[in-house]
């Protein structure tokens, strides 16, 4: 139908190869940093990049590439969770809704678009501010403030595929609803489902890097690339490194995720 | 006609979910704040005796009700932290957190559209493509980093502004836009990134249809064609995009403060989260919630009222 075709392959392979690059380093800093990240050093304080030294040292001393490779950890420990917590709630709600329909759906969602119109981020502060901040609050903030958008998306698959014809054949036979809407319906709208958890991957990595900023999401002596940006804020004068490195390793892990969303549903999916 | 009573039936009853939900969040759950506030030494009688004061002994539906009724007449509490009402607190830092929302929205719509239909006049080309990449790089950025660079660069390298040196609207007005132009742009260009991106695409969509075809053959000129005819549909789904875009300008708006050194309601909101004064966070969220639902309502509405294809 579309006449103006996306460079598809690009998306999917770019996406791939820098998301693929990103996890290698990622998985790499839960087992290993070139220095302790912890480790001050009165001598070398704000060193610009060296040898030695690739991404440079803080105002501490300590070595910024250990505190990229650690910082990034928990970065993603917080984004997985959410969209693992996001993700299983809003299918869950997604598949009842779109599949049953009727009053449960339109009750629930009118509570989902009151709450879907309000920035996940936002609710996220609300939650936080009642329970506190630290890195597992902040993924169940996050997770439960990413439950209406993802429910969204899965009702709205699983409102299109009720009327297919397997789905109908499914019932004549006597399949049980369970096993239709997890069996037969699920795997049809993985394209679609996995190119909003993708999305949704990087807004819970945007989100959480914004509340570590402010000093409100993960907490000392958990390390985050959010908390790195906004301890080297102070410095951007003496030792732009600090800020830049970790910046930008946020930037190339939201660019692969975000591409490789995008080329999935190229690749795979369906209209949208 | 019947369309626009749903719409507001609709925000109505957002507003009251959303009304319910901030009072269980803030009223209900962070505890007693009588036993907050006399602290745990207190004796039971004592507490008992300040709950009876402050009307936590009623039931929820009349406290309910009481708080509806006060927040709309404006009384939205008192600060734990300053003792002052939070109106008072809050009031001089609404206009800057708008004055900024509405700056990052202009540079949103004035950088989109026409990079947008640029793009879509050289599709493919290497103009397009560069946008392109530029696009998708744009958009992966936070915006509060965006900030921190731009503070670099025209901060500490062109010496254009002084970081951290905000000017208060009632002291100089231009001074006080000028300072914000830059956290406006550090909000907008992420947005503006993904609002060129919808446009591009919505247009291009738009092309093969015949009537593209008409206006060509009736002797109008690409550009013509492009800004007159295509825009005019492409534009169309845009329009609720950058109505739901409105809500995340905001939720930006509160980081980009905290960069910059504004003092709006970004930072108050930060403040009393650290602080927990929940009569603070609640006015706050509840009247971002207010904002955001009420302009949603207005985008759907309008619309409606562009689209002639929808009308009923």
């Amino acid at each position: 139908m579309r006449k103006h075709k996306k460079p598809d392959s690009f998306y999917f392979t770019a996406g791939a190869a820098v998301t693929g690059v990103m996890a290698v380093l990622i998985v790499l800093g839960f087992f290993w940093a070139p220095y302790d990240p912890e480790a001050m050093a009165g001598t070398l304080k704000l060193q610009g990049p060296s040898f030695a030294h690739l991404f440079g040292t803080d105002q501490f001393g300590r070595d910024v590439l250990s505190r990229v490779l650690t910082g990034a950890g928990s970065t993603f420990v917080v984004a997985a969770g959410t969209i693992v917590i996001g993700g299983t709630a809003g299918i869950i709600i997604g598949a009842l809704t779109g599949y049953f329909g009727g009053w449960l759906d339109e009750g629930l969602m009118r509570i989902n678009d009151a709450l879907a119109a309000f920035p996940s981020v936002l609710l996220a502060l609300v939650i936080i501010s009642i329970s506190g901040p630290g890195k597992y609050k902040v993924m169940a903030a996050l997770g439960i403030a990413f439950i209406p958008s993802f429910a969204r998306v899965v009702r709205g698959e699983f409102m299109r595929c009720v009327k297919e014809d397997y789905v109908i054949s499914a019932k004549l036979i006597g399949v049980p609803a369970w096993r239709i809407l997890f069996v037969h319906i699920l795997p049809n709208i993985l394209p679609a489902l996995l190119s909003s958890l993708t999305i949704g991957f990087n807004n819970a990595v945007l989100a959480e890097a914004g509340m570590s900023y402010l000093g409100i999401g993960v907490q000392p002596p958990d390390a985050s690339l959010g908390r790195m940006l906004s301890e080297a804020q102070t410095y951007l004068a003496g030792g732009p490194w600090c800020a830049i490195f970790p910046g930008v390793f946020l930037v190339l892990l939201v660019l692969g995720v975000g591409m490789l969303g995008e080329g999935i549903l190229d690749r795979f999916g369906g209209g949208r | 006609m019947k369309f626009i009573i749903k719409k507001i039936t609709g925000l109505i009853i957002a507003l009251l979910i959303v009304s319910i939900l901030a009072f269980l969040a803030f009223e209900i759950i962070p505890g007693d704040p009588a036993r907050t506030i006399l602290g745990t030494e207190a004796t039971e009688a004592k507490v008992e005796a300040l709950r009876d004061e402050m009307g936590l002994n009623r039931p929820l539906t009349v406290r309910y009700g009481e708080w509806v009724k006060n927040f709309v007449s404006g009384d939205m509490g008192t600060s734990y932290s300053y003792q002052i009402p939070v109106k008072e607190l809050i009031a001089d830092k609404i206009p800057i957190t708008v004055t900024m929302t509405v700056m990052s929205f202009l540079f949103i719509v004035l950088l989109s559209i026409p990079l947008g239909v640029l793009c879509v006049y050289y599709e493919n080309h290497m103009l397009d493509r560069i946008f392109l990449a530029l696009n998708q790089v744009l958009m992966s950025v936070p915006p509060f980093f965006i900030g921190m660079l731009l503070t670099v660069l025209f901060g500490l390298v062109f010496h254009f502004f002084t970081p951290g040196g905000y000017i208060s609207y009632t002291e100089n007005l231009a001074g006080f836009l000028g300072y914000l132009l830059l956290p406006s742009l550090a909000i907008a260009l992420p947005k503006a990134a993904m609002t060129m991106k919808m446009l591009r695409s919505s247009m291009l969509d738009q092309l093969g249809q015949d009537y593209v075809r008409t206006a060509k053959s009736r002797g109008n000129g690409p550009w013509r064609v492009l800004f007159v005819h295509v825009f005019k549909n492409g534009f169309l789904p845009v329009i609720t995009f950058l109505g739901v875009m409105i809500a995340d300008v905001i939720a930006n708006s509160i980081v980009i403060e905290q960069v910059f050194g504004i003092p709006g309601l970004g930072r108050t909101l930060i403040s009393s989260i650290s602080k927990r004064d929940y009569p603070v966070v609640e006015a706050v969220i509840v009247l971002i919630a207010i904002v955001i639902l009420v302009t949603n309502a207005v985008v759907d509405l309008l619309y409606r009222k562009l689209d002639k294809r929808i009308e009923i």
